[in-house]
Parts: C-alpha cells; structure tokens; sequence
C-alpha cells in the first residue's frame, strides 16, 4: 500500500506486473501509429508478422511532405499555439498581480469568474464564436483561431498564475516598496523572476492546449492552407479514402512538438497539473 | 480584503472618496484587468448572449435569422428523434468513461506510490496518453479497431473471436469503444492527481493502522480513500465536464454513427449546425444542456477555491 512497508515478493511481483500492463496499453497505440507511419500502402494490410517491423520505408513521410500541405499546416499550427500562449500569459501575468496583491472592490468576484469561464467547455461556445467571427469576417483566417483559443487560454492561465504568484511571500514586496519601487518595478523585478516556473508552466500548458486543439479549428477554419495540424488530420480522414500509412505519417508530425515539450519539462507539467485542478 | 502586513501602512489617514469605496488600489488594480475583461467579455460574455438570441431564430449559415419564439426548444424536445437518444449517450458515454478513468486511474497512483526503481521514467511513460494530442489519440484508435485493424488481428489469433467485428460500425460494441478510447486518454490525469495525494498522507497512519491489524484492504478502505475525497470529487467533476463535452473522439472514431447511435451533444450540436446549417437550432441543444452544465460548475468551483482562499 505504502511506500515505506518492507516490500515482500509478492507485492512486488503484483506492483511490477501491474506497472508492466499499463505501460503496455500506453505504448502500444505509439508503436502501432511509428510502425504504420513507416510501412508501404500494401504493408500496411499485411497480416503476416504484423506486429512485426520490417521492410521500413520513409515513403509516407515523403509523400506528406512533398503532396500534402503538412508544412503549412505544421507553421500555422506553430504560429497559432505560440501567439495565442504568449499572449494569455500576458493577460494571466497582469490581471494574477492585480487580484492577488492589490485590494480593490470586485477582485474576489473576478477571480471566482476566471473559474468558472476556465470550466466552461468549448462546445458551448464553438457555435457562437463562428457567428462572432462571420460578423467579423475572420472566418478561414488564423485571426480566427487567435481569437477564439483566448476564451479556453486566458482564463486558464489567469487560475494557473494566480495560483503560483498566491506562493510568494508579501514580505518580499513589502519590504521592495520600502526601497522605492513601484508596483510594477515590485512585479516585474520580484514577483515575476520568483514566480518563472509557474509562468512557464503556463505557458507549456497554453502552447499544448492550442496546439492540440481540434473543434474551434475545424468549425473556423476551412481553406487547406490556413489549416492547423489537428484540423488538417481530421481532413485526411474525411475524405474518400484512408490513407493509413501517410496519416499515421502526420500523427506523428503533430505528435512530437507536445511530447518534446513534455519531455523537456516533466517536472513543471506534473506540478502544473495538480495545481491547476487541486488545491490544497 | 487582503490582510495588510504591518509594513504596508505608508496610508493617509484621509483617503479620497473614490478610494474609499472601491479600495486601496483600485486604479492599478482596474487597469491591470482590462486585457482579461475585454477577453472575457468581447469572446465569452458577448457571443454566449447572441446565441441566446440565436436559439430563438431560424438562422442558417449565411441567412439571417427569423424570430420564431421558443419554436427551436419545442421541436428539440418534442420533436426531434434524435435529442433524447442523444441525451441518453451523454450519459453513459460520460459515466462510463469516468467511471473507468477512476478506477484505472487509481491503480496507477498506487502503483507509483510503491517503493519502485525509475519511479519518473513510469510516470512519464503512464502520462504519454494525456499528453498525445486527441486527434491523434482518435484517429490511431480508429486505425486499431478497424475491420482490417491490428485489435482484430490480435484478438483471432488468440482465438479470442473467430472472424474480424467492426467494433465502430455495429449498434452493440460503438458506444464501449469509444468509452474505451475515452478512458485510455483520461485515465492518467486521474492518476497523476490521485497520486499527488496520496503522497500527502502521513506515513504514521499506516503504521498505527498496521500495528491495530488492519489488512492492506482496511487501510486502503478507512485511510487511503478519505483521505483522497476531495481531490477525488474535483477530478472527477472535471472529466465529468471534460468528457460530457468531448467531440473530436466521438467524432473522429464514429462521426456519431453508425446512424446516430454514438452521438454524443457536442457531436449532434455540429451536425445540426454545419452539416444541416441550422445554427439557430444546433445552439438549441447547447442552450438546453447548459443549465445542467453550470450547475455541475457551481458545485466544483468552491471545492477548488476552498484551497486558494487561506
């Protein structure tokens, strides 16, 4: 049960197989997309061996690259993800300093509404941001998807800052205000360098949640060329025929940017995680 | 208010009007606002109050709307033979796959609660379905349970099954692949959440526990569970409203089918409004649902403000 028991043979035997299933059942669905991802069309449908890896070609990776607009979708989808996340952590940034440190009529209220907006799902929204954005004539633009990704970005990394910038003793500022500094010298020269992981944090998590996006994408933005990678994948699907091999290709094109991040950044995601939906 | 620390007391004693109703910082503290208002008010606030409009009009894509009353809600209700079946979906679609990703989830923290070597190593690898985007969680899922799919060629030649099921494309086995897909996403924020608490349980309860006699079984029974009930609650209200709204598995595996047996509100809203172009009417469904919605939020949001709020 716990950690600090002396763990008997048994247990250990349990706890192991345990550990050896799930990764099993994790894994697998990655192998099967890198493995179709390198196999030919006719491969692809071979039973023979079929768990197996051979005759591996790079074919489907040439063919995504060379026929289909996967670069372009591949730069919207960088662009999108980086300019929607800079800017709600922006957002987050200023208004997490104005209701935890500064006392004004309102900011209780306000943060129990950055909540409930971050609760609030897409799919209640996807039909009237299309209508907000016909109005504006944003349709089929990425200005679009710039927009409409602020309504989930914002109000989460608003929670997730507040959050972290709640840790940071008063004192500190306190003692800086003594010293002469303003409010925002006292937050971009103490609050903001103390706080870095959770501005990251924030950050990483905004990056993957645009990125990753698929509803607003596909309801937004039409025209193959100002699509995003989950939007572009969804489009390989619809068509008439399933090209297994070159959209399992794309999977994995759209897969590693999240997973390098993750990769990268363990440590702050897991602590993300748990912060951003448990509190205490 | 904010406490002040006897520090911060640099105050005249005579504070203008304005300050002294709106507070202290009142000017900074506005300003500072404005770029989250402005988002929440021009892209939330405003578009969600047009679409309470919207569900009182036939309006299709590209026509403008005519006011036909509450006549969307009526045929939603009354008329429509899809909407119950959907509603229906929802739920098992929600509960099941909650209901797993719990219990799964659970496995996994305490698993990772052992004493194991390369402890992170697991934990990253059990995190890497939550991590993969849900589009490509969807369609390499599809791509497995394909008539052709390697889950079939697996299950024969085990002699599991004698000949290939087209687990999406039949009434009985849709629903549960897609629960199924659901789960496999879910499951490891469950666990890494569970996990985080269980690790704050102080190791002295087991002991005394121990010592009294109480089987693993007890501990795990009077200790480990009550110690985890809220972060269990706030987890599971938050997949329960991540999932209830969930569209691109159901949409990517199924498209709702076969028919309409996997439609799930999300899904059926996007039917109603792109495929049939009757915005006025997909909202509807939104609109109908989103009292239930918000009275799921009001119930989790003070259980995550209890801990911001000492």
């Amino acid at each position: 049960m716990t950690s600090h028991r002396a763990p008997n043979r048994l247990n250990r035997i349990l706890t192991y197989g345990t550990l050896l299933i799930l990764v099993l059942v994790c894994l697998f669905p990655f192998y099967w997309m890198v493995l179709t991802s390198l196999r030919t069309p006719r491969g692809v449908y071979v039973r023979d061996m079929m768990l197996i890896p051979q005759n591996l070609t790079w074919d489907n990776y040439r063919f995504i690259f060379n026929e289909r607009p996967v670069i372009i979708w591949l730069r919207n989808s960088v662009l999108v993800a980086l300019a929607t996340s800079s800017i709600s952590v922006v957002i987050g940034v200023l208004a997490g300093y104005s209701l935890v440190r500064l006392s004004y009529l309102g900011n209780r209220t306000m943060a129990k509404i950055i909540l409930f907006t971050y609760l609030l799902p897409g799919s209640l929204l996807f039909i009237p941001l299309f209508i907000l954005m016909s109005t504006l004539h944003l349709v089929n633009t990425v200005w679009a998807l710039l927009l409409a990704y602020q309504t989930f970005n914002v109000p989460f990394c608003t929670w997730l800052i507040l959050g972290y910038f709640r840790t940071i003793p008063e004192e500190l500022e306190d003692a800086a205000r003594i010293d002469g500094c303003s409010r925002m010298g006292v937050l971009l020269r103490i609050i903001l360098p103390l706080s870095a992981p959770g501005v990251v944090t924030a950050f990483i998590f905004g990056f993957t949640n645009s990125w990753n996006e698929f509803l607003f994408a596909t309801v937004l933005v039409k025209s193959k060329d100002m699509q995003t990678l989950p939007s572009g994948l969804g489009s390989f699907l619809l068509g008439d025929v399933f090209l297994w091999g070159p959209l399992m290709a794309a999977a994995i094109v759209t897969t590693v940017p999240p997973i390098v991040l993750f990769i990268v950044v363990q440590r702050y995601v897991v602590s993300g995680m748990t912060l951003g939906s448990v509190k205490g | 208010m904010a406490k002040f620390s006897p520090l911060s007391v640099p105050h005249p004693p005579h504070r203008p009007r304005l300050q002294r109703i709106l507070g202290r910082d009142y000017r900074l503290g506005y300003i500072l606002l404005i770029p989250l208002i402005v988002v929440l008010f021009g892209l939330l606030a405003y578009p969600i109050f047009t679409a309470l409009g919207i569900t009182l009009q036939d309006k299709t894509v590209g026509m403008p709307g005519r006011f036909i009353g509450l006549e969307n809600y009526r045929e939603l209700l009354f008329d429509d033979p899809f909407f119950w079946n959907v509603v229906r979906n929802g739920f098992v679609f929600t509960l099941g796959s909650v209901f797993f990703k719990l219990i799964i989830g659970m496995v996994m923290a305490i698993v990772l609660n052992q004493p194991i070597r390369f402890r992170s190593l697991f934990r990253g690898l059990l995190l890497m379905p939550w991590v993969a985007p849900t589009v490509v969680t969807a369609l390499t899922w599809r791509w497995i349970l394909e008539l052709t799919g390697v889950l079939n060629y697996i299950l024969k030649a085990m002699g599991i099954i004698a000949s290939p099921v087209p687990w999406l494309a039949q009434y009985g086995t849709a629903l549960t692949a897609l629960i199924m897909v659901n789960t496999w996403r879910g499951f490891p924020f469950f666990g890494i959440s569970l996990l985080a608490g269980l690790q704050t349980i102080p190791a002295d309860l087991y002991e005394a526990a121990e010592v009294d006699g109480a089987t693993t079984w007890q501990q795990f029974w009077h200790i480990t569970l009550p110690s985890l009930r809220t972060i269990i609650l706030v987890v599971t209200i938050l997949s329960i409203i991540w999932t209830f709204n969930d569209f691109s598995i159901v949409w990517l595996l199924t498209g709702g089918g076969p028919g309409n047996a996997t439609d799930v509100f999300a899904t059926y809203t996007y039917k109603l409004g792109f495929r049939a172009s009757r915005l006025g009417y997909g909202e509807t469904v939104s609109v109908i649902l989103a009292p239930v919605l918000i009275g799921i939020i009001l119930i989790l949001s003070p259980l995550m403000l209890r801990g911001e709020n000492e």
